[in-house]
């Protein structure tokens, strides 16, 4: 059975298909304020990578914060609950799911068997999450593939100290002007976000295997600042972490049917 | 005899010039990438505009975030001091100062000797400052000085419940997607300020007048929410710009400082 999920995202919009299980492509595309046509477009990416027509998939299922406007005929599924299902797909010993995306932080505990313990997200505060990365490389001029390496060489780490997302970009434009160490404004940086994602998750608890998904997730200096301030490992997704959600949209479709 | 004030903030440069009890020139600035460049360039373009220059000033105080860093001023003093005197100087009766600038809302209760007696700060969120407004104004394609008067024209305000700057950018990006008009949004915006601040004013009390200085003063739909959520009429600064008022209260310390300097001299 083919099935689809999509997840809109803040900041980005992802698609997948699955065949039993199987996951056969995928798609992330940047919203850039385009709500509705981005999920069209997204659909239209993964259609072709997969070599399939629309007709061929049995169930579309939307989730995330924008789902009201994915435009095509789909159901619709709750965050949490895709977050839970796709986290156990992809890892299916995990317990603690912390998931950095773009506007939102959100961690869950699972039940032995699967089922959602108990949840928490930072729904009145942007701070640490995807949005102040992009805010923040494009003040520092850095394309994002070059944060992580760019901490890698750091020899120390500059001090950021505000929360908020809006004052830490003001924050990072005072380091650069100082002439402060690019490198070294990452490494500050990333590593506030992992401080800030581990405040989450301590509200929550830790039970391990600790998953962290979201397109966060790929920012490897972040993960280390997580692990560093939560004094645990996590585990990587073998696939893409920022797809995890869908995953979980078009598991649920399936399970539907 | 010839005395100057002059702020730095977050996102803008103010000086003020004061003589013989009035104020000469003033001048407002976007800020430069150090705070000793944003100094220098407000203060010589005021200068400028009073024909005069560096030598004439018998003294300059400095304040806010930067204040610490501008070589010519002889002295620096704290902002919240600075904007309760140069409110008060306006307007004597004022008691209240709201001062919202660009990254952090303050209010503060005054004397009636212009010296603060309480006062309270959000300096860790943007909600409620200048960085809001903003950065609201960008996602609607507005300029900062349309954002207040297209509020009037609203018919139906929308409600924005996010209080975080960013989360609330994502919802007015949503609305405008839905087909919200402008004005409704920006009332709704206006809305939400008032809110924000209200509850930072009623932690020191409100008391008569009430002023507001700083840049958002200048937003006229946020001055008229605040109104109604406050239940008070808002004394409005008309002969002084109130985002001067910081820079006020530094040049009116900066000619108390060297009235006492000259009394411990003679």
């Amino acid at each position: 059975m083919i099935v689809l999920g999509c997840d809109v995202g803040a900041l980005a919009t992802k698609t997948v298909i699955l065949n039993d299980g199987s996951l056969l492509g995928w798609d992330i595309t940047p919203n850039e304020g385009r709500l509705g046509q981005v999920a069209e477009e997204s659909l239209a990416r993964v259609l072709k990578a997969t070599g399939l027509d629309q007709e061929e998939i049995t169930s579309f299922s939307g989730t995330g914060w924008g789902k009201k406007y994915i435009p095509y005929p789909h159901r619709t599924e709750s965050l949490i609950n895709c977050l839970a299902r796709g986290a156990r797909w992809v890892r299916p010993s995990v317990r603690t799911v912390v998931d950095i995306g773009g506007l939102t932080t959100t961690v869950i505990l699972l039940k032995e068997q699967g089922g959602v313990l108990e949840y928490r997200n930072n729904d009145r505060c942007a701070s640490g999450t995807g949005f102040f990365i992009e805010l923040a490389a494009q003040a520092l001029e850095l394309p994002l593939d070059e944060l992580d390496p760019a901490a890698g060489r750091a020899q120390k780490r500059a001090h950021i100290g505000a929360q908020c997302a809006v004052f830490g970009e003001s924050e990072i434009i005072s380091h650069v002007n100082d002439g402060v160490e690019p490198s070294e404004i990452v490494a500050g940086l990333t590593y506030a976000v992992g401080l800030g994602a581990a405040t989450l998750v301590r509200r929550v608890g830790i039970m391990p295997e600790i998953l962290v998904t979201g397109g966060v997730a790929k920012f490897k200096s972040v993960i280390r600042s997580l692990e560093e301030n939560l004094e645990t490992e996590t585990c990587l997704v073998a696939c893409d972490p920022q797809i995890v959600v869908a995953i979980g949209a078009a598991l649920a479709g399936a399970e539907f049917k | 005899m010839i005395f100057a004030g002059c702020d730095v903030g977050s996102l803008t440069g103010k000086a003020v010039i004061l003589q013989d009890n009035e104020i000469k020139a003033y001048e407002i600035m976007r800020v430069r990438p150090r705070p000793e460049q944003t100094a220098q360039e407000v203060m010589t373009k005021a200068l400028d505009k009073a024909g005069l220059t560096f030598d004439d000033l018998a003294y300059c105080v400095s304040t806010g975030y930067g204040r610490e860093r501008i070589p010519f001023a002889q002295s620096s003093i704290s902002e919240i001091s600075c904007h309760g005197r140069g409110a008060h100087w306006v307007n004597p009766e004022v008691r209240t100062i709201i001062d919202i600038g660009g990254q952090d809302l303050k209010v503060i209760r005054v004397d009636r000797f212009g010296y603060m007696a309480d006062f309270t700060m959000n300096d860790k969120c943007a909600a409620g400052t200048g960085r809001f407004l903003e950065n609201m104004a960008k996602i609607l394609g507005l300029s900062l000085d349309k954002l207040g008067p297209i509020a009037f024209e609203a018919t139906r305000p929308v409600g924005i419940t996010k209080t975080c700057t960013v989360l609330a950018q994502f919802d007015v990006l949503c609305l405008l997607t839905d087909g919200e008009t402008k004005a409704d949004i920006s009332a709704g915006i206006a809305q939400a300020m008032a809110e924000r601040i209200s509850k930072m004013a009623r932690r020191v009390g409100v008391r008569k007048e009430v002023a507001m200085t700083g840049g958002v003063a200048k937003n006229s739909a946020v001055v008229n929410s605040l109104q109604e959520v406050l239940g008070v009429q808002l004394y409005e600064m008309t002969q002084v710009d109130p985002q001067s008022i910081g820079a006020l209260g530094a040049a009116l310390f900066a000619r108390e400082r060297f009235e006492r300097q000259k009394r411990v001299k003679g």
